[in-house]
């Protein structure tokens, strides 16, 4: 029988849905008798997704103001070896 | 322009590798936030991270590195990143680990010895709009990542944030997938921890 420690520990496996189907079914079983665990795994849920949403929010890193200049410029700088002349193509 | 943003990871790199600048556009373009978060894991500071994403492009382009195809281009891209990051952060002489950070084992004292709740989570005031749409939240979330020691971060970030899978992720830190998981698991157990800390109440 899982106790409500086993279920934390395996919550993140849980969500990713890591877990043999043995292990899914003694912690489903676990979360029908258990608010406390029910409430837990929810918020654990409720954290992961917001990490997702952070990533499309776009706050973590700004886009740079012209991306495209950017890459012409690094892609010239490749090419030009250190000495200034021009690499050949291959 | 249209036609190649559409176009694979795999068919641009030819192109770029063939010498098509125009390629290198959208290819840049998709990774080049992805790589600077990355390299934020490492280095903090930021002009620093873009130092290590430009050198990270010029190594790919002049075949400093090359890929040959043995994963997807992203985890292969995302794996020079890493490595050049890290060896800048030995420099730096702020380089931490990925493996054992002397961390306990979060929620470590909120079980009884029987192994019950000896503090139950408490409902978070919280409605479903506000999850989906609250900028605060976020700010909240954003905080709890950075400060989170920078193994768990890295792991997290490429695992929600970047949606890899655990394959990818080991692939790119050249860490076990045991540890992969230990450190995603403490990472997301002090993230809901900073979380119900604010949310409880």
């Amino acid at each position: 029988m899982l106790r409500c420690r086993d279920v934390a520990r395996l919550a993140s496996d849980y969500i990713n849905g890591d877990l043999s189907w043995r292990q899914r079914l003694a912690i489903r079983a676990h979360l029908l008798m258990c608010r406390h665990c029910s409430r837990y795994l929810l918020q654990m849920r409720q954290a992961v997704a917001l990490v997702r949403r952070l990533g499309r929010s776009g706050r973590t890193s700004r886009r740079p103001a012209d991306a495209e200049e950017d890459a012409r410029s690094i892609f010239r700088a490749a090419r030009t070896a250190p000495d200034g002349s021009r690499r050949q193509d291959r | 322009m249209t036609a190649s943003l559409i176009e694979s990871d795999e068919a641009l790199v030819a192109q770029v590798l063939a010498g098509d600048e125009d390629a290198f556009i959208p290819l840049m373009a998709r990774y080049q936030r992805s790589l600077l978060r990355l390299a934020r894991n490492y280095v903090r500071d930021a002009a620093l991270a873009e130092d290590v994403v430009q050198d990270t492009w010029m190594g790919f382009l002049r075949g400093i590195e090359k890929f040959e195809g043995r994963s997807t281009f992203k985890t292969w891209l995302f794996r020079v990143l890493a490595n050049r990051a890290k060896s800048r952060a030995v420099k730096e002489a702020r380089y931490v680990p990925m493996a054992d950070e002397g961390d306990p084992a979060p929620d470590g004292d909120a079980f009884d010895p029987a192994g019950g709740w000896r503090v139950p989570p408490r409902e978070w005031k919280v409605t479903p709009e506000r999850l989906l749409l609250s900028t605060e939240l976020l700010d909240l979330v954003h905080e709890a990542l950075s400060g989170l020691p920078s193994s768990q971060r890295t792991v997290v970030s490429l695992r929600d944030l970047e949606d890899l899978d655990a394959d990818e992720v080991c692939n790119i830190l050249g860490i076990s997938e045991t540890n992969q998981r230990v450190l995603l698991h403490r990472g997301r157990t002090k993230l809901r921890a900073a979380l119900a800390a604010r949310l409880e109440s």
